[in-house]
């Protein structure tokens, strides 16, 4: 071998892609739409189950005092509950006071009521793999009216992340069996068009997979050009979402995984579903059988 | 070499060939002469492979075809048919290229070997012309360069003259006989071209009915009144 076939084989390719401009147009029009959502719906999931992690591991427990019920009177009832490591009173005057040269007194003092900030307490945990179960002792105790927990957050963002997995997966299949169909029809339309150059191959003593092997190659220039072109457009859209995200809640900014990864899945399933239906289509038209 | 060959097509009732034996010697050339539907298609099928015999045994250099793969038994052979079956897209030089290149030939030899075809099949001044810028017989020269230039040891021609005047029917005649005579390749050559049969005045194997009724030297019509072997 000399390297012939494969130059031959691009040739042959990029000329049967070019006389069949429409289907290969559709075909990577409809495989990036595919690839795009599927890269979007890993990185959302990825992402949220992260922060949901993160949130999860968070230790810090935010308690409010039921109405008529001081704060400062809790304390010592938290500091007893099992798995609480230490108890912070946070009066509201002081949170006041923190905000107050960020935003301005005046500004504050229109746009708020003078009760808008009551005390609180921060409760830190021992262990945050225990947290649900000291979360609830928390909720027990006398006098204790809301308690703010990251995890509250992070079960949201399960369910959240649990409803993505199921409504996304049935989309994605549906794109993805969309994609290798259209994918099917193109190769189809490819073999279909060279039906002469099949037979004259056969005549000359090519075998049938060396014949197929042309319009596998035809469906991987266009399954590796698709993925390439999904890759770029959400490495740009990842940037935008992640700037985005970053100027919102500037505590996920840190914590929002690379969409590297996420790439470079969509970049190998690109090719690999454009020569599933490469294969398909050439096998029913083709055959393996050398007869 | 067939022997006791038998062809049938359930589906439509009719017995192709019907327990045929023939022999053919490397560096013979042999006229396959009947009328449409006699088997002179079949009988060439089942020498390429695109038909398996049902009954007999079809052997080329003691080797059975029907245990050897299709493709490395075609690869031995040129084959040629009445219609030309050429690339619209491609130029006569690339048409004639294309038969090597598919087989992964390298681009030097591929080139070295087309321009050689091109001289014989007199298109050598033609090479860049599209097969919709050349005549029936210089579209049929082009097929037959493409069925040359991987050097077969047999040549299975199904009635290639069928579509072209005499002129270029000569001429084809003329390139196969070179190629049989300088290169001592096997011709079988199925045609109803009487003048043809009658010039060359070699092998002339009849069917008839599926049934080898005459197998002699000479004209078209010698041995048509002989019995079947």
């Amino acid at each position: 071998m000399n390297g012939w076939p494969v130059y031959y084989c691009l040739r042959e390719a990029r000329e049967g892609i070019a006389r069949n401009a429409l289907a290969s147009v559709a075909t990577i029009v409809l495989l990036t739409l595919t690839l795009l959502l599927f890269g979007s719906f890993l990185w959302l999931n990825a992402n949220l189950s992260q922060v949901a992690t993160m949130l999860e591991r968070q230790v810090q427990v935010r308690v409010f005092a039921d109405e008529g019920t001081a704060a400062h009177t809790l304390l010592a009832a938290l500091e007893a509950v099992p798995g609480v490591r230490n108890v912070e009173l946070l009066d509201g005057e002081s949170v006041y006071a923190e905000l107050a040269p960020v935003f301005g007194q005046e500004t504050l003092m229109r746009a708020l009521p003078a009760d808008a900030f009551a005390d609180s307490l921060s409760v830190e945990l021992i262990d945050p793999d225990r947290g649900i179960e000291t979360v609830d002792l928390i909720r027990a105790v006398d006098g204790v009216g809301d308690v703010i927990w990251g995890q509250g957050f992070a079960t949201v963002l399960y369910r959240i992340s649990n409803g993505l997995q199921k409504g996304g997966l049935v989309l994605i299949v549906a794109f993805f069996i969309a994609a290798l169909l259209m994918n099917l029809t193109s190769m189809h339309l490819a073999v279909s068009n060279r039906e002469v150059e099949i037979q004259i191959q056969r005549w000359v003593g090519v075998s049938p997979w060396g014949i197929r092997t042309q319009f596998l190659v035809e469906a991987l220039l266009l399954g590796v050009f698709s993925s390439v072109l999904a890759a770029a457009i959400f490495l740009y859209l990842g940037e935008v979402i992640q700037g985005a995200i970053a100027a919102l809640l500037p505590f996920m900014a840190g914590q929002l995984s690379s969409p590297l990864l996420v790439i470079g899945v969509v970049l190998l399933t690109g090719p690999i579903l454009a020569l599933i239906g490469g294969g398909l289509a050439s096998q029913r038209a083709i055959g393996t059988g050398d007869k | 070499m067939l022997e006791n060959v038998s062809k049938h097509y359930p589906l439509v009732k009719f017995t192709a060939l019907d327990d045929v034996s023939l022999k053919i010697d490397s560096g013979e050339w042999v006229f396959l002469v009947g009328a449409s539907g006699m088997g002179k298609t079949t009988l060439l099928k089942l020498l390429y492979r695109e038909e398996l015999a049902d009954d007999g045994h079809v052997s080329i250099g003691g080797k059975d075809v029907a245990r050897m793969s299709g493709s490395r038994l075609r690869r031995t052979m040129g084959i040629i048919f009445q219609t030309y079956r050429l690339l619209d897209k491609k130029t006569a030089f690339e048409n004639i290229a294309y038969g090597a290149e598919v087989l992964a030939m390298p681009p030097v030899e591929v080139r070295k070997r087309t321009r050689e075809i091109l001289e014989l099949v007199g298109l050598d001044k033609k090479a860049s012309r599209l097969p919709g810028e050349l005549s029936g017989g210089e579209q049929q020269r082009v097929a037959i360069g493409r069925a040359l230039i991987n050097r077969p040891q047999l040549i299975l021609a199904d009635e290639p003259t069928g579509d072209l005047d005499p002129q270029n029917s000569n001429l084809v005649i003329e390139i196969l006989d070179t190629v049989h005579r300088e290169h001592n390749v096997t011709v079988l050559f199925a045609t109803h071209a009487v003048d043809i049969v009658d010039r060359l005045q070699r092998r002339v194997v009849r069917l008839q009915n599926g049934r080898i009724v005459s197998d002699t030297v000479g004209g078209y019509w010698s041995g048509s009144e002989a019995s079947a072997q």
